[in-house]
């Protein structure tokens, strides 16, 4: 959409930190998990130690003395008595020594469990967080590589000019279907803003013809030729449902009353409806201006559509005036019959025909025709 | 080029000057820490000895002998230990402090001396 105004800046993470860097974080971080990991198993080892010593403290003193092969330098044994089994030297440390009964001692090794057991602790949690560490710089490192880029942007408030700007690249999907197109762009709109469709349906109820006009385009039939093609197959379009029915039944009666032939009822039709135009169109330009701002995501995302369409773009005054939805389907199909009809000439011969609906006032306002003039 | 020669000289001589103050803080790091264990060794037995009964029995490991030691005593000298290793440790700590000033200037210059030589070079080149 040609947005050049710059609103933050993109910097792809591989340039703050380069890969090799991030390489040489990782080793570290990976050396001192080892490290610590060597400690803890030492300190396990002496935790375990510790244990067995307890167990064996508690166990001597169950008897007065016991026989036992005594180490006699490296490699020999001689049998001996172990004697005096309760009467221990501990090292205390720093060459320290106390003598100690077994229950003294194993009170003496059950404070150093302790300290060895806050010990582990404290390194597990070291390791904990060294991994953190290490799952962090992989995460980054790998990002880097596979060439995230971070974008830094300054929050400011979100005003109608981007708005505008955005909306058409989110809806600026080739139109096919113009109905589905229409429920489809109906709900994105109604999500982002439903309030501004809701105002704009309320306002825009008569101005809808010009962009029929540009929508007929896309549309074989519009529900009023078809219904001069096959009565019966009415409700076959979407638009052209449930309480729309009388309507129809309206031009049918009508249509019927004409004298002449279905063409001149189809003339007769769009003169009828153009003589409406007048009364509406000083406040439709009006309200033009007015709905530039508050109507602007569907006039842009419709505009939109037909760019994708037709492969040009319009300028700012071939914008189209606002228009609504699926909000107000009953008018855009009451228009859409209309608007096909028209040709260039029509604004000069609108007036004639003008004239020649009020030389018919005995015939009753239809139901289609007080809705239209209610509405607009 | 003589000037040239002469920055490179005083460059190695300060770069020898900064690797030695490096070695230093390393070993200074390296007995902080054996001093620190220590530390807490003697912290340890200082607790335990507090612990002890009057008239328990400590020895003291002297070469390959255990020595008879009273109690008081024992608790007296680990008491002294480890006012030693504390004012140790912050000796070493004051050290620490100017060897890492040394090695900050000392770095410093050796900077200014790569960027002299640098600029000599390319001004060389240029001309």
């Amino acid at each position: 959409m040609g947005d050049d105004r710059v609103e933050g800046t993109v910097t792809p993470l591989a340039e703050t930190l380069s890969e090799a860097d991030a390489a040489v974080v990782a080793r570290r971080v990976a050396e001192a998990i080892q490290a610590q990991r060597q400690q803890l198993q030492t300190l396990q080892g002496y935790h375990d130690d510790n244990r067995a010593l307890c167990n064996v403290l508690v166990q001597l003193p169950d008897l007065v003395s016991y026989d036992i092969m005594v180490p006699f330098g490296k490699a020999a044994f001689m049998p001996g008595r172990l004697i005096h089994t309760n009467e221990f030297l501990v090292l205390l440390g720093e060459g320290y020594y106390a003598e100690r009964s077994a229950k003294q001692a194993v009170e003496i090794l059950e404070r150093r469990s302790e300290f060895l057991d806050s010990k582990i602790n404290a390194t597990k949690v070291h390791i904990g967080d060294l991994e953190a560490e290490a799952t962090f710089v992989k995460n980054i490192a790998d990002e880097a590589a596979a060439g995230v880029v971070e974008i830094k942007e300054e929050y400011t408030e979100p005003t109608e000019f981007s708005f505008q700007r955005t909306s058409p690249v989110e809806d600026a999907t080739p139109v096919d279907g113009k109905v589905s197109a229409d429920a489809e762009d109906a709900k994105i709109m109604a999500r982002i803003a439903e309030l501004e469709l809701a105002e704009a349906a309320a306002e825009d109820d008569g101005t809808g013809s010009d962009d029929d006009n540009d929508a007929e385009v896309y549309r074989p039939f519009t529900p009023f030729q078809r219904l001069l093609l096959d009565e019966d197959e009415e409700g076959e379009d979407e638009e052209e449902e449930e309480d729309d029915d009388d309507e129809h039944e309206d031009f049918l009666q009508r249509l019927a009353q004409l004298p002449s032939s279905s063409s001149k009822g189809r003339a007769h039709f769009t003169s009828e409806l153009y003589q409406q135009q007048p009364n509406r169109v000083p406040s439709e330009e009006h309200e033009k201006g007015a709905h530039e701002i508050h109507a602007a995501p569907h006039r842009v995302r419709f505009e939109d559509e037909l760019n994708v369409e037709r492969g040009a773009s319009l300028s700012a005054q071939d914008r189209l005036p606002p228009r609504s939805h699926s909000p107000s389907t009953v008018h855009l199909q009451a228009f859409s019959g209309t608007v096909l009809e028209r040709n260039p000439g029509n604004l000069s011969s609108n007036q004639s025909v003008a004239q020649e609906e009020e030389n018919r006032p005995t015939r009753p306002v239809s139901k289609f025709k007080l809705r239209k003039g209610k509405d607009s | 080029m003589a000037s040239m020669k002469e920055l490179q000289q005083q460059l190695e001589a300060k770069a020898a000057r900064l690797a030695a103050i490096q070695k230093d803080i390393g070993k200074n790091h390296q007995v902080r820490r054996q001093y620190t264990v220590q530390h807490g060794e003697n912290e340890m037995v200082q607790k335990e000895l507090e612990l002890l009964e009057e008239d328990a029995n400590v020895f003291k490991l002297i070469g390959p002998v255990l020595v008879k030691q009273d109690l008081a005593e024992a608790k007296a000298n680990v008491n002294k230990r480890i006012e030693y290793i504390l004012a140790e440790l912050r000796r070493m700590e004051g050290t620490l402090k100017t060897l890492e000033e040394q090695q900050r200037n000392s770095q410093e210059e050796v900077m200014k001396l790569q960027q002299r030589i640098q600029l000599a070079q390319t001004g060389k080149a240029k001309s």
